[in-house]
């Protein structure tokens, strides 16, 4: 029987669908650290990171979430589900302790059972993003910060920007194409 | 609301800036919008790259066992449901005698440590009842002990077990009742952390020869697939 270890996240997807806790166990190993590190930098507590983390996580193995090859990558889908769960506390929450980049020291600790060569590539990974959100111009970047880290409308942003909603919508699109075109050149 | 409205929502889409309401009417405009569907798929690559830049920090390890205890109990509970074992008294248990466990007493209320708690209490032993000690495999599973504990009229006797080792998701204890060369399945059960646990013999007992208990995969087997670590001559 192949090693489930060897598995690509789609079939270790198809056996999660069939509730296998193994293949559950393993795709956590794999994607936990990313997904609650993104939980935690947009909630700023731990406990609402865990608790967001846990539910999208209990989300997926349940079923209710269904992964489909079209919404890209299993981890981009599971991302995905930690970003909407994410915002959606802060939402209801109303925790306003929105952080800036680089604001509290967040303790970086490698995952335990990653290869060292996995982490590597994700720390390059990350450098190439930051870079290209670096080069995008201050207000594109500021929108992209305040929509997907801080998990405002676009009426709350152009409040507190005191632009146009239009003005917000179009640099928030703007940003992206950038982006796309920033990270490509990257890869090139 | 126009196609040219919508297209403007894009990027606020991809970044989770729309709020529900909108979030919704958008994504029933993608399912009739090409040019908008296209436009959101080249535009996700950009957004689902944001993930990445965030500072990487590890969850707690809690997280993960907490997680991982759900799982494992809500996969042991569908291996139950999923491939139940032959109860053929099922039908002719007097409910009226236990004291309630729930409307709709399902199968997996069987599968269970505390749930036969209120299977017994409800039983006033002054009824007769004989108590019967079985003898443990010991070299299997260490220094168990178990009873079965029968009515005066046979029906709904329990089997009670202490120091079984746990059976972790993967295996389930499984009762029989061995009748001649027939043994036939009467309940599934788990124990707790500290090793008791307690389980149905639906079947009425008289005339059989033994209670017996083996281990088995999670939802139980149609046969015992090994020897009875527990049995309980009646």
């Amino acid at each position: 029987m192949k090693d489930i270890r060897a598995l690509a996240d789609e079939e270790l997807m198809g056996l999660v669908g069939s509730g296998d806790p193994r293949a559950f166990e393993l795709l956590y190993d794999r994607h936990g650290g990313p997904a609650y590190s993104l939980a935690y930098r947009i909630a700023g507590r731990p406990g609402v990171a865990e608790d967001v983390t846990q539910e999208a996580f209990l989300a997926i193995w349940r079923s209710g979430e269904r992964y489909r090859a079209s919404r890209g990558s299993v981890r981009s889908w599971i991302l995905g589900i930690v970003h909407n769960r994410a915002v959606d506390a802060l939402r209801h929450h109303l925790v306003h302790d929105r952080r800036r980049a680089g604001d509290a020291a967040l303790e970086y600790r490698p995952s335990p059972d990653l290869p060292t060569d996995v982490e590597a590539i994700r720390r390059e990974e990350g450098g190439a993003v930051r870079r290209a959100l670096r080069a995008l111009p201050a207000e594109q970047n500021r929108v992209i910060e305040l929509a997907y880290f801080g998990g405002y409308t676009h009426t709350e942003i152009a409040e507190m920007l005191d632009a146009p909603v239009g003005t917000v919508k179009g640099r928030m699109r703007l940003a992206l194409q950038k982006l796309r075109y920033e990270l490509g050149e990257a890869v090139a | 609301m126009t196609h040219e409205r919508f297209n403007e929502n894009v990027g606020a889409y991809l970044l989770g800036a729309l709020p529900a309401g909108e979030r919704a009417a958008f994504e029933r405009h993608l399912e009739d919008c090409g040019e908008c569907r296209e436009e959101v798929a080249t535009l996700r690559v950009a957004a689902d790259a944001l993930p990445h830049a965030v500072e990487p920090v590890a969850p707690p390890p809690a997280l993960k066992a907490s997680l991982m205890k759900a799982v494992e109990r809500e996969a042991a509970g569908d291996a139950a449901r999923a491939r139940p074992p032959r109860w053929p008294a099922w039908p002719a248990l007097r409910l009226p005698r236990m004291r309630p466990l729930a409307a709709g007493l399902a199968a997996t209320a069987l599968l269970a440590t505390g749930a036969l708690a209120g299977y017994e209490i409800g039983r006033t032993d002054g009824e007769g009842a004989r108590t019967l000690s079985a003898s443990v495999d010991a070299a299997r599973v260490g220094p168990a002990t178990a009873r079965v504990t029968i009515p005066r009229d046979g029906d709904q006797a329990v089997l009670r077990v202490a120091g079984l080792p746990a059976t972790g998701p993967e295996s389930v204890y499984q009762v029989w009742l061995k009748r001649g060369d027939r043994v036939t399945s009467q309940s599934l059960f788990t124990v707790g952390a500290d090793g008791t646990g307690a389980a149905a013999v639906p079947d009425r007992v008289e005339g059989a020869d033994a209670v017996m208990v083996t281990r088995e995969p999670a939802g139980g087997s149609r046969a015992p697939t090994d020897r009875p670590l527990v049995t309980v001559t009646l």
